[in-house]
């Protein structure tokens, strides 16, 4: 696989606030990379610097092996974009909308038609081609701010939260049109706050805070980076203090709480929910339930910045 | 791309409101209004009238003169006004008294009361006068007030017409006031209010100096994120929007000007290159001046064209559009007003070119607009370049 973008230690400030640190990173062809991270944390930032649109204070930036500089106007043209907001005319149509935004890329009419039927086919808006974007429910406005982006099939496309206030229904569409766009050799840069949208696309994932890069890998990667790997709940009454030790007290587990109703456990690697269960039958309680949970990339974050991803 | 920035200037509703069909409303409006008071396509009786005077004077002596001349047939119909018999049947009368009884027996429906020295004319009527005698009656007090009101504006700002002035006056008295004075050419008021609203039309254009900046600066919009991470260079881009903006606006105002011209008859020049010259400058100044509010003033894109049309009305306000007689206001108590205000600047370039017989301050006050056109230009040009923003 080759490199598609190299970042090597951005730095932008805003005045006093470093809103990039210090970034590096690389994005291969064919993947899906995540920048995952609270707003404000830098994701925008960091893209909108790769697209030479902000200027930043130190770093390098390479797209395809060449500088990405604002006159770059043949990497520009294997480049898309999905901004974060809506970003569409209003007095244009759908099918105007996505035949402009074509049309800054590709200034041949017959590919272009096609091209912009393609795109409208993809994004499943079809029946809504003469519509004016007012017209259209938040989650139909997302798809055709995708369709704006993607229309002239470009090698390199960034997504920028593009899934902010859609429901349930388009955000599934939204997310299934990435993977098959992936599918189709695209190279996706995308940001997102949302974990479980990451977990379910991304190859690998780079978590980011205060513009700081706190962990780079895929998923599995990163659950390995912490000491929690595992949530037991189990449903039980009556377990003593002494019992509640003795569980703490057990090899791999880190945490347990106890309402009179439910044991909570932190547990590391190993066969945990197992000895768990031991200990409690030895004892002679009466198990009703037994959850466990692996990690989430919220765990992750938790664990290396110590704060919880929804906390902004 | 240029059929599209053109068709979505096209369909911009607020666009069309304002610089199209709010105009054409307001000079309906001027017309329905004023032309009672211009006094045409209305027949009438000769309206009896007697006139009382107060102390002595050229302010008394001219009004009597001239309610002598619309009492005469023949000058009346020589004069172009547009009627075949005389306006006013004058009945002499010696004393308030005298009036007032000639009131009560209708053999007098009007009196005026001219004071020479504070230069007031009072309208006396019965207890239920005709509204066409009423009408006529306070045209023609009310076009005689402005007429004098502007001899003695000319004496101040332009006393070297003096004398052109004086001619055309006494010409322009003796057959009243449809056709009055105005900085010595003859003309009247009720034109001046057609011009600006011309005027006010093309800057209403300031909205759209805003959106073409907004429709390409990354930092600004999404869609100016969009086209600024495009292949596209910024610059074609930035023309090809500002271009489709200025060509419809243009034929806007020139739109305008034909309907002003041939459905609220209203005069205009023969002097079409410069009548092209004028409304291509006005749309270029105000465009150029949104595209500076766009950049440089703060808040969201409405915001901004918020500000940009908060300012163009007042310059249009101050120019006339309302109370026609601001400019002359300024002209003797503040007559810098009138020299920044881009609005009164292109009000009388307007006026002149249609009804000067030379066009020394028509060039004057096109090369003014044109300055401050190429300074802001120059100013949003050189940010628009930017491809790289400080902040996003």
């Amino acid at each position: 696989m080759s490199e598609m973008i190299r970042v090597d230690g951005l730095v932008k400030r805003y005045k006093e606030l470093i809103a990039v640190d210090n970034f590096s990173m690389t994005v291969n062809e064919g993947e899906i990379l995540a920048l995952l991270g609270p707003n404000g944390s830098g994701k925008s930032t960091t893209i909108n610097c790769i697209l030479a649109l902000l200027e930043f204070d130190a770093g390098n930036i390479t797209v395809m092996g060449k500088p990405m500089t604002p006159k770059s106007y043949d990497l520009k043209r294997l480049i898309g974009v999905v901004p974060q907001e809506v970003s569409v005319f209003e007095e244009l149509n759908v099918y105007e909308n996505i035949d402009f935004f074509c049309g800054l890329y590709i200034k041949d009419k017959d590919e272009r038609k096609k091209l912009v039927q393609e795109a409208i086919d993809f994004v499943e808006l079809n029946e809504f081609k003469k519509f004016r974007p007012k017209k259209l429910s938040g989650g139909l406005k997302r798809r055709l701010n995708i369709a704006c982006g993607i229309a002239h099939k470009p090698k390199i496309i960034f997504f920028d939260e593009p899934t902010v206030a859609v429901d349930p229904q388009s955000r599934n569409k939204i997310l299934e049109g990435i993977e098959e766009l992936r599918k189709q050799g695209a190279t996706i840069i995308y940001t997102s706050h949302y974990m479980e949208e990451v977990e379910q696309l991304a190859d690998r994932i780079i978590v980011i805070d205060k513009g700081q890069q706190i962990a780079m890998g895929t998923l599995d990667e990163l659950k390995s980076m912490i000491k929690k790997c595992e949530m037991i709940r189990i449903e039980v009454k009556g377990v003593t203090e002494e019992d509640i030790k003795k569980i703490a007290n057990a090899e791999n587990i880190y945490h347990v709480e106890y309402d009179g109703k439910m044991l909570k456990i932190e547990a590391g690697k190993g066969n945990n929910v197992v000895e768990v269960i031991r200990v409690l039958e030895e004892s002679g309680y009466r198990i009703k339930n037994v959850y466990s949970e692996q990690p989430t990339l919220n765990d992750v974050f938790l664990e290396l910045t110590g704060k919880e991803l929804r906390d902004e | 791309m240029f059929k599209y920035y053109l068709r979505r200037a096209f369909r911009d509703r607020e666009f069309m409101f304002w610089s199209l069909f709010f105009p054409i409303l307001l000079m309906t409006c001027f017309k329905l209004s004023f032309m009672p008071v211009a006094m045409k396509d209305i027949d009438f009786d000769p309206v009896k009238c007697a006139v009382l005077t107060q102390g002595e004077g050229a302010y008394a002596d001219e009004f009597q003169s001239v309610i002598a001349e619309l009492s005469d047939e023949e000058k009346v119909k020589t004069g172009n006004l547009g009627y075949d018999h005389a306006i006013v049947s004058l009945v002499s009368c010696a004393s308030m008294e005298e009036a007032e009884k000639m009131i009560l027996e209708d053999q007098v429906e009007v009196v005026f009361l001219v004071d020479a020295t504070s230069q007031r004319i009072d309208v006396q009527v019965g207890e239920s006068p005709s509204t066409t005698s009423l009408m006529v009656a306070r045209s023609i007090s009310e076009s005689f007030r402005r007429n004098y009101t502007l001899v003695q504006e000319t004496m101040t700002v332009a006393p070297e017409r003096m004398e052109m002035v004086m001619a055309s006056l006494s010409d322009s008295l003796s057959v009243m006031k449809a056709k009055g004075t105005f900085m010595g050419e003859s003309t009247n008021y009720f034109y001046w209010y057609f011009y600006s609203t011309i005027v006010m039309g093309m800057f209403f254009n300031v909205s759209a100096g805003v959106k073409v900046v907004f429709d390409i600066q990354g930092n600004l919009s999404g869609y100016g994120m969009r086209t600024s991470v495009s292949p596209e260079r910024k610059m074609k881009i930035l023309m090809t929007a500002f271009l489709s903006r200025y060509v419809l606006h243009s034929a806007v105002t020139f739109l305008q000007i034909i309907c002003m011209n041939k459905i609220f008859e209203i005069p205009l020049a023969n002097r079409i290159p410069e009548l092209i010259l004028f409304v291509l400058i006005g749309n270029l100044f105000a465009m150029s001046l949104g595209s500076m509010f766009g950049l440089y003033a703060k808040g969201e894109q409405s915001a901004r064209e918020g500000q940009a049309t908060g300012l163009i009305m007042l310059s249009v306000f101050l120019s006339g559009e309302m109370i026609v007689v601001l400019p002359g206001f300024f002209e003797k108590y503040c007559p810098i007003i009138n020299q920044i205000n881009p609005a009164t600047i292109m009000n009388f370039a307007f006026y002149r070119l249609v009804f000067y017989p030379t066009l020394n301050t028509f060039w004057m006050n096109i090369i003014k607009i044109s300055i401050a056109t190429v300074v802001f230009l120059t100013l949003a040009i050189l940010k628009l370049r930017r491809e790289k923003y400080a902040a996003l």
